[in-house]
Protein backbone atom coordinates (compact mmCIF):
# COMPACT_ATOMS: atom_id res chain seq x y z
CA UNK A 1 0.00 0.00 0.00
CA UNK A 2 1.29 3.69 -0.78
CA UNK A 3 1.64 5.31 2.05
CA UNK A 4 -1.41 7.63 1.46
CA UNK A 5 -3.82 3.93 0.85
CA UNK A 6 -2.25 3.10 3.91
CA UNK A 7 -3.61 6.04 6.21
CA UNK A 8 -7.14 6.25 4.62
CA UNK A 9 -7.06 2.06 5.26
CA UNK A 10 -6.43 3.20 8.94
CA UNK A 11 -9.15 5.64 8.91
CA UNK A 12 -11.63 3.40 7.67
CA UNK A 13 -10.96 0.19 10.09
CA UNK A 14 -11.07 3.15 12.97
CA UNK A 15 -14.23 3.73 11.68
CA UNK A 16 -14.96 -0.26 11.39
CA UNK A 17 -14.04 -1.13 14.78
CA UNK A 18 -15.80 1.77 16.46
CA UNK A 19 -18.95 0.21 14.59
CA UNK A 20 -18.55 -3.41 16.23
CA UNK A 21 -18.62 -1.60 19.59
CA UNK A 22 -21.65 0.09 18.67
CA UNK A 23 -23.72 -2.93 17.08
CA UNK A 24 -22.57 -5.18 20.07
CA UNK A 25 -24.64 -2.74 22.35
CA UNK A 26 -27.58 -2.04 19.74
CA UNK A 27 -28.13 -6.16 19.89
CA UNK A 28 -27.82 -6.16 23.80
CA UNK A 29 -30.78 -3.34 23.91
CA UNK A 30 -32.85 -4.83 21.29
CA UNK A 31 -32.11 -8.33 22.52
CA UNK A 32 -31.53 -9.25 19.05
CA UNK A 33 -28.85 -11.36 20.01
CA UNK A 34 -28.03 -12.91 16.37
CA UNK A 35 -26.93 -8.76 15.52
CA UNK A 36 -24.48 -8.98 18.93
CA UNK A 37 -23.35 -12.24 17.90
CA UNK A 38 -22.30 -10.80 14.04
CA UNK A 39 -19.56 -8.86 15.47
CA UNK A 40 -17.41 -11.40 17.02
CA UNK A 41 -15.04 -14.08 14.79
CA UNK A 42 -17.17 -17.47 15.42
CA UNK A 43 -13.54 -18.57 17.54
CA UNK A 44 -13.90 -15.32 19.43
CA UNK A 45 -13.28 -15.87 23.10
CA UNK A 46 -14.54 -13.48 25.90
CA UNK A 47 -14.34 -13.06 29.66
CA UNK A 48 -17.10 -11.81 31.65
CA UNK A 49 -15.90 -12.96 34.91
CA UNK A 50 -17.21 -15.79 36.77
CA UNK A 51 -20.71 -15.09 35.05
CA UNK A 52 -19.07 -16.60 31.52
CA UNK A 53 -15.41 -17.23 30.46
CA UNK A 54 -15.01 -18.96 27.04
CA UNK A 55 -16.35 -19.62 23.55
CA UNK A 56 -19.04 -16.38 21.92
CA UNK A 57 -21.79 -18.73 21.73
CA UNK A 58 -21.21 -20.00 25.41
CA UNK A 59 -21.56 -15.54 25.85
CA UNK A 60 -24.52 -15.27 23.84
CA UNK A 61 -26.58 -17.71 25.66
CA UNK A 62 -25.72 -16.60 28.87
CA UNK A 63 -26.14 -13.29 27.57
CA UNK A 64 -29.96 -13.65 26.64
CA UNK A 65 -30.31 -15.41 29.86
CA UNK A 66 -29.23 -12.27 31.91
CA UNK A 67 -30.61 -9.69 29.24
CA UNK A 68 -34.02 -11.85 28.87
CA UNK A 69 -34.92 -11.28 32.49
CA UNK A 70 -34.63 -7.51 32.32
CA UNK A 71 -37.46 -5.24 31.35
CA UNK A 72 -35.52 -2.93 29.65
CA UNK A 73 -31.63 -2.47 29.09
CA UNK A 74 -29.54 1.07 27.65
CA UNK A 75 -25.92 0.59 27.08
CA UNK A 76 -23.81 4.04 26.77
CA UNK A 77 -20.65 3.91 24.93
CA UNK A 78 -17.96 6.68 25.81
CA UNK A 79 -14.84 6.99 24.60
CA UNK A 80 -13.12 4.28 22.43
CA UNK A 81 -9.31 3.74 22.23
CA UNK A 82 -7.88 1.83 19.71
CA UNK A 83 -3.97 0.85 19.03
CA UNK A 84 -2.92 -0.94 15.77
CA UNK A 85 -0.05 -3.38 15.55
CA UNK A 86 -0.12 -3.99 11.68
CA UNK A 87 -2.74 -3.47 9.38
CA UNK A 88 -4.72 -6.69 10.54
CA UNK A 89 -4.66 -6.29 13.97
CA UNK A 90 -5.50 -4.09 16.71
CA UNK A 91 -6.42 -4.16 20.62
CA UNK A 92 -9.02 -1.47 22.34
CA UNK A 93 -10.75 0.07 25.54
CA UNK A 94 -14.37 0.97 24.75
CA UNK A 95 -15.97 2.77 28.00
CA UNK A 96 -19.66 1.75 29.06
CA UNK A 97 -22.43 2.79 31.57
CA UNK A 98 -25.19 0.45 31.14
CA UNK A 99 -28.51 0.81 32.63
CA UNK A 100 -30.91 -2.56 33.61
CA UNK A 101 -34.52 -2.39 34.77
CA UNK A 102 -34.57 -5.38 37.31
CA UNK A 103 -37.61 -6.98 39.26
CA UNK A 104 -35.60 -7.46 43.08
CA UNK A 105 -38.09 -9.17 45.95
CA UNK A 106 -41.15 -7.01 44.15
CA UNK A 107 -40.05 -4.17 43.18
CA UNK A 108 -38.54 -2.32 40.41
CA UNK A 109 -34.87 -1.41 40.59
CA UNK A 110 -32.20 0.07 38.55
CA UNK A 111 -29.18 -1.35 37.95
CA UNK A 112 -25.93 0.31 36.65
CA UNK A 113 -22.92 -1.08 35.94
CA UNK A 114 -20.30 1.05 34.09
CA UNK A 115 -16.82 -0.02 32.83
CA UNK A 116 -14.57 -1.24 29.91
CA UNK A 117 -14.39 -3.32 27.70
CA UNK A 118 -10.84 -4.55 26.58
CA UNK A 119 -10.61 -6.09 23.12
CA UNK A 120 -8.50 -7.54 20.48
CA UNK A 121 -9.22 -6.77 17.21
CA UNK A 122 -8.55 -9.12 13.71
CA UNK A 123 -9.04 -8.01 10.01
CA UNK A 124 -9.28 -11.58 8.50
CA UNK A 125 -10.96 -11.79 4.75
CA UNK A 126 -11.13 -8.21 4.58
CA UNK A 127 -13.40 -8.16 7.82
CA UNK A 128 -12.88 -6.70 11.11
CA UNK A 129 -14.02 -8.39 14.10
CA UNK A 130 -13.65 -8.65 17.85
CA UNK A 131 -11.67 -12.22 18.49
CA UNK A 132 -11.35 -11.50 22.20
CA UNK A 133 -13.55 -9.50 24.52
CA UNK A 134 -12.98 -8.92 27.86
CA UNK A 135 -15.87 -6.72 30.68
CA UNK A 136 -14.36 -5.33 33.31
CA UNK A 137 -16.20 -3.24 35.93
CA UNK A 138 -15.63 -0.13 37.60
CA UNK A 139 -18.62 0.77 39.16
CA UNK A 140 -22.40 -0.40 39.79
CA UNK A 141 -25.12 1.01 41.37
CA UNK A 142 -28.37 0.06 42.22
CA UNK A 143 -31.45 2.37 42.81
CA UNK A 144 -35.36 1.70 43.27
CA UNK A 145 -36.81 2.97 40.50
CA UNK A 146 -37.71 6.79 40.25
CA UNK A 147 -39.02 7.53 36.68
CA UNK A 148 -42.56 8.56 37.25
CA UNK A 149 -41.93 11.58 35.72
CA UNK A 150 -41.79 10.67 32.45
CA UNK A 151 -43.65 7.51 32.83
CA UNK A 152 -47.00 8.94 33.36
CA UNK A 153 -46.88 11.56 30.67
CA UNK A 154 -49.39 9.92 28.20
CA UNK A 155 -47.78 9.01 24.58
CA UNK A 156 -44.36 9.19 25.77
CA UNK A 157 -42.48 7.33 23.10
CA UNK A 158 -40.61 4.74 24.80
CA UNK A 159 -38.12 2.66 23.64
CA UNK A 160 -38.25 -1.51 23.58
CA UNK A 161 -36.99 -4.59 22.18
CA UNK A 162 -36.81 -5.56 18.46
CA UNK A 163 -39.14 -5.86 16.24
CA UNK A 164 -41.36 -3.35 17.99
CA UNK A 165 -38.85 -0.46 18.58
CA UNK A 166 -39.14 1.89 16.09
CA UNK A 167 -35.36 1.57 15.21
CA UNK A 168 -36.36 -1.53 13.58
CA UNK A 169 -39.57 -0.62 11.71
CA UNK A 170 -37.48 0.25 8.53
CA UNK A 171 -40.74 0.80 6.53
CA UNK A 172 -42.06 3.43 8.83
CA UNK A 173 -38.88 5.16 8.98
CA UNK A 174 -38.50 5.62 5.37
CA UNK A 175 -41.51 7.71 4.91
CA UNK A 176 -41.48 9.39 8.68
CA UNK B 1 -5.70 20.80 4.14
CA UNK B 2 -7.30 17.66 2.88
CA UNK B 3 -10.17 16.12 3.65
CA UNK B 4 -8.59 12.86 5.06
CA UNK B 5 -6.09 15.00 7.26
CA UNK B 6 -8.89 16.47 8.75
CA UNK B 7 -10.51 13.49 10.04
CA UNK B 8 -7.13 11.82 11.02
CA UNK B 9 -6.73 14.85 13.08
CA UNK B 10 -10.14 14.71 14.75
CA UNK B 11 -9.56 11.26 15.66
CA UNK B 12 -6.18 12.00 17.11
CA UNK B 13 -7.59 14.73 19.00
CA UNK B 14 -10.56 12.28 20.50
CA UNK B 15 -7.36 9.89 21.14
CA UNK B 16 -5.66 12.52 23.29
CA UNK B 17 -8.70 13.35 25.34
CA UNK B 18 -9.40 9.67 25.46
CA UNK B 19 -5.98 9.18 26.92
CA UNK B 20 -6.44 12.07 29.60
CA UNK B 21 -9.37 9.64 30.92
CA UNK B 22 -7.98 6.89 31.23
CA UNK B 23 -4.74 8.71 32.91
CA UNK B 24 -7.12 9.69 35.74
CA UNK B 25 -9.11 6.46 35.67
CA UNK B 26 -6.17 4.59 36.04
CA UNK B 27 -3.87 6.84 37.89
CA UNK B 28 -1.33 7.26 35.65
CA UNK B 29 0.75 10.17 36.08
CA UNK B 30 3.48 9.42 32.86
CA UNK B 31 0.23 8.66 30.94
CA UNK B 32 -1.57 12.17 32.14
CA UNK B 33 2.14 13.98 31.32
CA UNK B 34 1.91 12.80 27.77
CA UNK B 35 -1.45 14.79 27.00
CA UNK B 36 -0.10 17.99 27.92
CA UNK B 37 2.54 20.21 26.18
CA UNK B 38 5.45 20.97 28.47
CA UNK B 39 4.21 24.52 28.86
CA UNK B 40 0.66 23.29 28.87
CA UNK B 41 -1.75 25.48 31.52
CA UNK B 42 -5.45 24.21 32.91
CA UNK B 43 -7.92 25.91 35.23
CA UNK B 44 -10.21 23.77 36.76
CA UNK B 45 -11.60 26.28 39.02
CA UNK B 46 -8.94 27.85 41.29
CA UNK B 47 -6.75 29.79 38.63
CA UNK B 48 -4.78 28.91 35.82
CA UNK B 49 -1.65 26.52 36.92
CA UNK B 50 1.10 24.17 35.31
CA UNK B 51 -0.66 21.05 33.93
CA UNK B 52 2.57 18.81 34.90
CA UNK B 53 2.29 20.49 38.21
CA UNK B 54 -1.91 19.77 38.04
CA UNK B 55 -1.37 16.54 36.84
CA UNK B 56 1.32 15.49 40.40
CA UNK B 57 -1.47 16.75 42.47
CA UNK B 58 -4.37 15.07 41.01
CA UNK B 59 -3.04 11.98 40.62
CA UNK B 60 -2.20 12.08 44.53
CA UNK B 61 -5.79 12.85 45.11
CA UNK B 62 -7.18 10.65 43.25
CA UNK B 63 -5.05 7.60 44.95
CA UNK B 64 -7.21 8.42 47.95
CA UNK B 65 -10.70 7.84 46.40
CA UNK B 66 -11.55 4.36 45.94
CA UNK B 67 -12.36 4.36 41.69
CA UNK B 68 -13.15 6.91 39.53
CA UNK B 69 -14.74 6.63 35.82
CA UNK B 70 -14.84 9.26 33.28
CA UNK B 71 -17.16 8.79 30.80
CA UNK B 72 -16.76 10.98 27.51
CA UNK B 73 -19.38 11.80 25.41
CA UNK B 74 -20.17 14.36 22.55
CA UNK B 75 -16.70 16.24 21.24
CA UNK B 76 -17.13 19.37 18.99
CA UNK B 77 -13.60 20.31 17.53
CA UNK B 78 -12.58 23.07 15.03
CA UNK B 79 -9.54 22.30 13.49
CA UNK B 80 -7.40 25.08 11.69
CA UNK B 81 -4.17 24.44 10.59
CA UNK B 82 -1.63 22.68 13.76
CA UNK B 83 -4.12 24.35 16.21
CA UNK B 84 -7.89 23.13 17.01
CA UNK B 85 -10.37 24.04 19.68
CA UNK B 86 -12.50 21.44 21.33
CA UNK B 87 -15.43 21.31 24.09
CA UNK B 88 -16.10 17.71 24.93
CA UNK B 89 -18.81 16.37 27.23
CA UNK B 90 -17.94 14.20 30.43
CA UNK B 91 -20.01 12.41 33.01
CA UNK B 92 -17.44 11.57 36.01
CA UNK B 93 -18.01 9.07 38.70
CA UNK B 94 -16.17 8.75 42.03
CA UNK B 95 -16.60 6.87 44.81
CA UNK B 96 -14.78 8.47 47.64
CA UNK B 97 -14.31 6.71 51.39
CA UNK B 98 -16.04 8.66 53.96
CA UNK B 99 -16.58 8.41 57.82
CA UNK B 100 -20.21 7.19 57.21
CA UNK B 101 -18.83 4.27 54.55
CA UNK B 102 -18.25 5.57 50.91
CA UNK B 103 -19.87 8.06 49.02
CA UNK B 104 -20.57 8.56 45.48
CA UNK B 105 -19.74 11.45 43.70
CA UNK B 106 -21.27 12.53 40.05
CA UNK B 107 -20.16 15.29 38.32
CA UNK B 108 -21.09 16.54 34.63
CA UNK B 109 -19.29 19.26 32.75
CA UNK B 110 -17.08 19.70 29.89
CA UNK B 111 -13.35 20.32 29.12
CA UNK B 112 -12.63 23.22 26.84
CA UNK B 113 -9.15 23.05 24.95
CA UNK B 114 -6.87 24.17 22.95
CA UNK B 115 -4.52 21.62 21.21
CA UNK B 116 -1.77 22.29 18.90
CA UNK B 117 -0.05 19.33 16.53
CA UNK B 118 3.41 19.49 16.85
CA UNK B 119 5.74 17.48 14.58
CA UNK B 120 2.51 15.57 13.85
CA UNK B 121 1.80 14.78 17.18
CA UNK B 122 -1.62 16.70 19.02
CA UNK B 123 -1.22 16.98 22.64
CA UNK B 124 -3.45 19.87 24.95
CA UNK B 125 -1.89 22.91 24.97
CA UNK B 126 -4.64 24.86 27.46
CA UNK B 127 -7.61 23.50 29.26
CA UNK B 128 -10.65 25.01 31.49
CA UNK B 129 -13.14 23.06 32.99
CA UNK B 130 -16.81 23.50 32.84
CA UNK B 131 -19.22 22.29 35.61
CA UNK B 132 -22.34 21.55 34.75
CA UNK B 133 -24.13 19.35 37.26
CA UNK B 134 -23.03 17.00 39.97
CA UNK B 135 -24.84 14.10 42.40
CA UNK B 136 -23.93 13.12 45.95
CA UNK B 137 -24.95 10.22 48.17
CA UNK B 138 -24.11 7.28 50.19
CA UNK B 139 -22.20 4.95 47.49
CA UNK B 140 -24.62 2.00 46.76
CA UNK B 141 -21.94 0.39 44.92
CA UNK B 142 -22.50 -3.31 45.96
CA UNK B 143 -20.58 -6.77 44.29
CA UNK B 144 -22.89 -9.51 45.65
CA UNK B 145 -26.30 -10.36 44.24
CA UNK B 146 -27.00 -12.86 41.29
CA UNK B 147 -25.99 -9.69 38.84
CA UNK B 148 -23.02 -7.88 40.37
CA UNK B 149 -21.71 -11.55 41.99
CA UNK B 150 -20.97 -12.58 38.47
CA UNK B 151 -19.21 -9.29 37.57
CA UNK B 152 -16.16 -10.66 38.81
CA UNK B 153 -13.27 -8.99 36.62
CA UNK B 154 -13.33 -4.94 38.37
CA UNK B 155 -11.22 -2.13 37.06
CA UNK B 156 -8.14 -0.95 39.47
CA UNK B 157 -5.56 1.28 38.89
CA UNK B 158 -2.58 0.82 37.06
CA UNK B 159 -0.79 -1.36 37.60
CA UNK B 160 -2.93 -3.70 38.65
CA UNK B 161 -5.56 -2.95 36.23
CA UNK B 162 -6.38 -6.11 34.31
CA UNK B 163 -5.78 -3.50 31.32
CA UNK B 164 -1.97 -3.85 32.19
CA UNK B 165 -1.67 -7.37 33.81
CA UNK B 166 -3.78 -8.99 31.17
CA UNK B 167 -5.52 -10.82 33.86
CA UNK C 1 -16.08 22.71 -8.81
CA UNK C 2 -13.47 20.73 -6.73
CA UNK C 3 -12.17 17.16 -7.74
CA UNK C 4 -14.27 14.84 -6.54
CA UNK C 5 -12.59 12.83 -3.34
CA UNK C 6 -12.05 9.21 -3.17
CA UNK C 7 -15.46 7.68 -2.22
CA UNK C 8 -14.02 5.82 0.54
CA UNK C 9 -12.91 9.51 2.12
CA UNK C 10 -16.18 10.93 1.21
CA UNK C 11 -18.07 8.36 3.07
CA UNK C 12 -16.17 8.66 6.40
CA UNK C 13 -16.87 12.42 5.72
CA UNK C 14 -20.70 12.01 5.36
CA UNK C 15 -20.76 9.85 8.95
CA UNK C 16 -18.47 12.50 10.43
CA UNK C 17 -21.02 14.92 9.35
CA UNK C 18 -24.05 13.43 10.58
CA UNK C 19 -22.32 12.92 13.89
CA UNK C 20 -21.47 16.17 14.06
CA UNK C 21 -24.85 17.12 13.66
CA UNK C 22 -25.74 15.15 16.76
CA UNK C 23 -23.53 16.95 18.79
CA UNK C 24 -24.44 20.07 17.54
CA UNK C 25 -27.63 19.38 18.55
CA UNK C 26 -26.84 18.59 22.12
CA UNK C 27 -24.89 21.99 22.43
CA UNK C 28 -27.78 24.23 21.22
CA UNK C 29 -29.86 22.48 23.48
CA UNK C 30 -27.65 22.71 26.71
CA UNK C 31 -26.71 26.06 25.74
CA UNK C 32 -30.40 26.81 24.82
CA UNK C 33 -29.12 28.09 21.29
CA UNK C 34 -32.44 28.61 19.69
CA UNK C 35 -30.45 29.71 16.20
CA UNK C 36 -27.86 26.72 16.20
CA UNK C 37 -30.47 24.29 17.32
CA UNK C 38 -32.50 25.74 13.77
CA UNK C 39 -29.41 25.49 11.92
CA UNK C 40 -28.72 21.26 12.02
CA UNK C 41 -32.60 20.88 10.60
CA UNK C 42 -33.85 21.65 7.34
CA UNK C 43 -36.01 24.06 6.72
CA UNK C 44 -39.10 21.59 6.42
CA UNK C 45 -37.47 18.99 8.65
CA UNK C 46 -39.87 17.53 11.32
CA UNK C 47 -39.49 16.40 15.14
CA UNK C 48 -41.03 14.01 16.97
CA UNK C 49 -40.73 14.17 20.82
CA UNK C 50 -43.68 11.97 21.60
CA UNK C 51 -44.88 15.09 23.81
CA UNK C 52 -44.16 17.27 20.79
CA UNK C 53 -44.82 16.33 16.83
CA UNK C 54 -44.57 18.85 14.16
CA UNK C 55 -42.34 20.91 12.22
CA UNK C 56 -38.62 21.14 13.27
CA UNK C 57 -39.22 25.35 13.02
CA UNK C 58 -42.68 25.04 15.44
CA UNK C 59 -39.90 22.38 17.74
CA UNK C 60 -37.75 24.97 18.44
CA UNK C 61 -39.97 27.37 19.78
CA UNK C 62 -41.46 24.73 21.61
CA UNK C 63 -38.22 23.72 23.00
CA UNK C 64 -37.18 26.56 24.33
CA UNK C 65 -39.92 27.28 26.28
CA UNK C 66 -39.64 23.47 27.66
CA UNK C 67 -36.24 24.62 28.58
CA UNK C 68 -36.72 27.77 30.15
CA UNK C 69 -38.69 25.82 32.64
CA UNK C 70 -35.67 24.26 34.01
CA UNK C 71 -32.58 25.14 35.88
CA UNK C 72 -29.90 23.92 33.66
CA UNK C 73 -29.33 20.26 31.33
CA UNK C 74 -26.62 18.33 29.61
CA UNK C 75 -26.94 15.96 27.11
CA UNK C 76 -24.33 13.19 26.84
CA UNK C 77 -24.25 11.14 23.79
CA UNK C 78 -22.81 8.16 22.97
CA UNK C 79 -22.81 5.37 21.00
CA UNK C 80 -23.94 6.36 17.12
CA UNK C 81 -24.27 4.13 14.55
CA UNK C 82 -25.20 5.43 10.68
CA UNK C 83 -25.93 4.01 7.73
CA UNK C 84 -25.32 5.74 4.58
CA UNK C 85 -27.71 5.86 1.59
CA UNK C 86 -26.52 8.33 -1.29
CA UNK C 87 -28.06 11.39 -0.03
CA UNK C 88 -29.90 9.74 2.96
CA UNK C 89 -28.41 8.64 6.13
CA UNK C 90 -29.95 7.40 8.95
CA UNK C 91 -28.49 7.53 12.79
CA UNK C 92 -29.11 6.06 16.20
CA UNK C 93 -27.64 7.78 18.70
CA UNK C 94 -27.47 6.73 22.31
CA UNK C 95 -28.11 9.74 24.98
CA UNK C 96 -28.19 10.54 28.88
CA UNK C 97 -29.76 13.03 29.14
CA UNK C 98 -29.66 15.13 32.95
CA UNK C 99 -31.86 17.76 34.02
CA UNK C 100 -32.45 20.08 37.17
CA UNK C 101 -36.10 21.62 37.45
CA UNK C 102 -37.04 24.19 39.69
CA UNK C 103 -39.53 23.30 42.44
CA UNK C 104 -40.79 24.96 45.55
CA UNK C 105 -39.58 22.22 47.60
CA UNK C 106 -36.22 22.66 46.35
CA UNK C 107 -34.62 21.48 43.12
CA UNK C 108 -34.87 17.78 41.11
CA UNK C 109 -32.48 15.90 39.56
CA UNK C 110 -34.03 14.13 36.86
CA UNK C 111 -32.17 11.63 34.06
CA UNK C 112 -33.75 10.59 31.07
CA UNK C 113 -31.88 8.22 28.43
CA UNK C 114 -32.66 7.24 25.27
CA UNK C 115 -31.50 7.17 21.86
CA UNK C 116 -32.63 9.70 18.88
CA UNK C 117 -33.64 8.15 15.65
CA UNK C 118 -32.59 10.55 12.95
CA UNK C 119 -32.78 10.95 9.52
CA UNK C 120 -30.36 12.85 7.70
CA UNK C 121 -30.58 14.21 4.19
CA UNK C 122 -27.09 16.03 1.94
CA UNK C 123 -29.17 18.60 -0.49
CA UNK C 124 -26.71 21.23 -2.09
CA UNK C 125 -23.76 19.60 -0.29
CA UNK C 126 -24.84 20.10 2.96
CA UNK C 127 -25.99 17.33 5.49
CA UNK C 128 -28.49 18.16 8.01
CA UNK C 129 -31.59 16.83 10.41
CA UNK C 130 -34.68 15.83 8.11
CA UNK C 131 -36.61 14.31 10.42
CA UNK C 132 -35.66 13.83 14.36
CA UNK C 133 -37.73 10.94 16.89
CA UNK C 134 -37.01 11.04 20.20
CA UNK C 135 -36.97 7.29 21.99
CA UNK C 136 -36.86 7.11 25.42
CA UNK C 137 -34.95 4.03 26.80
CA UNK C 138 -34.67 5.19 31.21
CA UNK C 139 -35.59 8.02 33.59
CA UNK C 140 -34.89 8.82 37.10
CA UNK C 141 -35.39 11.59 39.33
CA UNK C 142 -34.98 12.24 42.73
CA UNK C 143 -33.92 15.40 44.64
CA UNK C 144 -31.12 17.37 43.89
CA UNK C 145 -27.89 16.88 45.76
CA UNK C 146 -26.05 19.01 44.30
CA UNK C 147 -23.15 21.39 46.93
CA UNK C 148 -21.78 23.97 44.43
CA UNK C 149 -22.08 26.89 45.78
CA UNK C 150 -22.33 28.90 42.81
CA UNK C 151 -22.42 32.36 44.01
CA UNK C 152 -19.24 31.59 46.45
CA UNK C 153 -17.04 29.51 43.92
CA UNK C 154 -16.22 32.66 41.91
CA UNK C 155 -13.17 31.90 39.96
CA UNK C 156 -14.91 28.12 39.04
CA UNK C 157 -16.28 27.92 35.71
CA UNK C 158 -19.85 26.87 35.82
CA UNK C 159 -22.35 26.17 32.61
CA UNK C 160 -24.33 28.66 31.07
CA UNK C 161 -27.37 29.50 28.92
CA UNK C 162 -26.50 31.47 26.49
CA UNK C 163 -23.25 33.55 25.35
CA UNK C 164 -22.31 33.75 29.15
CA UNK C 165 -21.32 29.85 28.85
CA UNK C 166 -17.37 30.09 28.62
CA UNK C 167 -17.55 27.72 25.20
CA UNK C 168 -18.86 30.68 23.22
CA UNK C 169 -15.58 32.38 24.25
CA UNK C 170 -14.15 29.43 23.84
CA UNK C 171 -14.89 29.35 20.54
CA UNK C 172 -14.54 32.80 19.33
CA UNK C 173 -18.38 33.19 18.55
CA UNK C 174 -19.23 35.63 22.22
Amino acid sequence: MTDLAARLDRLESRNAIHDLASTYMRGLDRLDLSLTRSVFHDDATTDYGEGWRGDVDGFIAFAHEVLSRHAANHHMIGQVRIEFEGDDLAFGEVYFQAFHRVEEEGEPKDFFVAGRYVDRYERRSGVWKIAHRSELVDWVRTEPAADEILSRQPGFPMGTRAPQDLSCRRAELRTR
Amino acid sequence: MSARELLADRLAIADVLARYARAIDRCDLPLLQSVWWPEALCDYGSGPMPAGDWSEATIAALRQMLRTQHFLGNMLVEIEGDGATAETYCRAYHEVPGPEGAQEMEVGGRYLDRLEKREGAWRILHRRYVMDWNRNGPSTCRWDGPLYGTLTRRGARAPDDPLHTGA
Amino acid sequence: MAEPLDPRVQALLDREACRDLVHRLARGIDRCDAELVRSVFHPDATDDHGLFRGTAAAFVPWVMEVLAGMVRTQHVIGNILIELDGDVARGESYFVAHHVLPGEAGETFMVAAGRYLDRFTRRNGTWKIAHRHAVYDWSSSAPSTDIWDRARLADHAFGARGPADPSYAHFGAG
